[in-house]
């Protein structure tokens, strides 16, 4: 039975014209796209899925959790200041984004990240800032912010569930639950 | 279609229309609390902890629940994931579902996941070894779970049986129940030429306890199950038919892709609601009638 289905599976997947290919081809793809919104408006439609397609092509899936996929992204956009569009963008800034939009998935998603630990490693800078956030952040360009807040698709869920788990209400904006978390202040 | 009356997952809690509830959907489900009947969720997205299971225990306070999975690997050959099994275990003690559903597939082999439903040979070796693996779940779960019919694209030349066959063989061995998705069985009939009628007259009815139906997509020269579209006319008669033989099996309407506004998924489980209603009421007067009450 296990060479039959071998056999089946490297046929489908190796078949490009086979909707088993094109599926583990779009999954891999459409969850990068879920993970990294906020990298993909920088990047652009043409290169975000150029470095997806590449990263699925050589990336296989470990787990059966599909929302852990996609660890490695920063590194594939680390190394491309050294590739042909290295002068285009901020590769080092453009990783530390995704590293952000990696970590709020496993906020969201896996118990071994706390909400205290993503926002003493990322947004620590917040505790003494007041309204408006200012958004020149850790070095990301201005603008970042505002995007990943705008295009990531936790951001009204993340919310809720910290007011669900904590009492904390919280406005659906990701500035101000950083703002909420580090004293725990309740409604603001 | 013969009606059929004494299914066991008849029993569960959960009646009527429900809808597919995504990661999205959630916070303004919990916000404006929809009259729905109960949700499914892809119970894989809430295992690992995180916020997002906080979510799910407030809507399991607030609606009946079905879990659905898509990673129990049940027609594979690499080992069960104990790990998973026990995450799956705990939550359905903590939440206590009306129903747990997974798909009579593998879905990944030598150590990859592929993310993706991929069908089994349809082999009595192969039946034998799918039910061993279902019935090792249930005694770990402390319950039965219903197995999913595929959408499937391509056939291995080993196979024995047809798809119902196969299934049936399954749930007999292991005493499982079956989750019927039509639109599985409708892009069957539209890509490898498989009566979806025959398909479902072939499948032993008892066991049917829950009923999905979703919408597909035509990509190239194949139709693809991509739960992006609303369900199909050719889908929503074929449910017709259906519900009016099993009228006592929930129906759930799924929509994962292309996701759109709550309103108009809302809509879709009104119609499937409308369907089975109508169904439940006109068996009900004609058992009435046939007893005299």
């Amino acid at each position: 039975m296990a060479d039959a289905v071998s056999d089946f599976v490297n046929q489908q997947h190796r078949d490009p014209d086979s909707p088993y290919a094109t599926n583990r081809l779009a999954s891999r793809v459409g969850v990068l796209a879920l993970v990294y919104p906020a990298v993909a408006v920088q990047l652009g439609t043409e290169v975000m899925t150029a470095l997806s397609q590449a990263y699925a092509a050589h990336y296989d899936s470990p787990h059966w959790d599909i929302n852990r996929y996609g660890e490695q992204f920063p590194q594939l956009l680390v190394a491309q200041q050294y590739g042909a569009r290295a002068s285009h963008y901020d590769w080092q800034a453009l990783a530390a984004l995704a590293k952000v939009e990696y970590q709020l998935c496993e906020l969201y998603y896996a118990e071994s990240l706390s909400v205290e630990q993503l926002f003493s490693m990322n947004m620590s800078h917040l505790e003494d800032a007041t309204e408006p956030v200012p958004v020149d952040l850790r070095g990301w360009p201005p603008g970042w912010l505002e995007s990943l807040v705008q295009h990531h698709p936790l951001m009204d869920a993340i919310p809720s569930a910290l007011h669900q788990r904590t009492g904390v209400l919280l406005r659906c904006n990701f500035r101000f639950v950083a703002l909420a978390m580090p004293d725990d202040r309740g409604e603001r | 279609m013969a009606a059929t009356t004494g299914s066991a997952y008849q029993q569960c809690a959960i009646r009527g229309a429900g809808l597919g509830l995504r990661i999205p959907h959630i916070p303004w489900v919990l916000e404006h609390q929809p009259a729905i009947g109960w949700f499914e969720v892809h119970i894989c997205n809430f295992l690992q902890g995180g916020l997002n299971r906080t979510l799910l225990q407030e809507v399991a306070r607030t609606y009946p629940v079905s879990f659905h999975g898509v990673s129990l690997n049940l027609g594979g050959c690499d080992p069960l994931d104990r790990d998973y099994l026990n995450r799956l275990r705990h939550i359905a003690d903590e939440l206590k579902p009306a129903l747990i559903s997974e798909h009579a597939c593998l879905t990944a082999h030598h150590g990859e996941h592929f993310h993706d439903l991929i069908p089994v040979p349809f082999t009595h070796t192969a039946a034998r070894h799918m039910a061993d693996r279902i019935a090792e779940v249930q005694d770990v779960l402390g319950r039965q779970i219903l197995i999913e019919n595929l959408s499937r694209y391509a056939t291995y030349p080993q196979s024995q049986m047809s798809e119902a066959e196969f299934l049936g063989t399954v749930c007999e061995l292991s005493d499982c129940g079956l989750l019927l998705d039509i639109n599985n069985a409708y892009v069957n009939q539209l890509n490898l030429h498989e009566s979806w009628r025959a398909f479902i007259q072939q499948l032993p009815q008892g066991r049917i306890g829950e009923v999905h139906l979703a919408g597909h997509s035509v990509q190239g020269s194949t139709v693809v199950d991509t739960h992006s579209q609303p369900v199909s006319e050719p889908v929503w008669q074929a449910y017709r038919e259906v519900a009016a033989s099993l009228p006592d099996t929930p129906v759930l309407i799924e929509w994962d892709n292309d996701l759109p506004d709550f309103s108009m998924l809302q809509q879709e489980c009104n119609k499937a609601a409308s369907i089975h209603d109508q169904n439940r009421r006109q068996s009900l007067e004609a058992d009435h009638a046939n007893t005299g009450f």
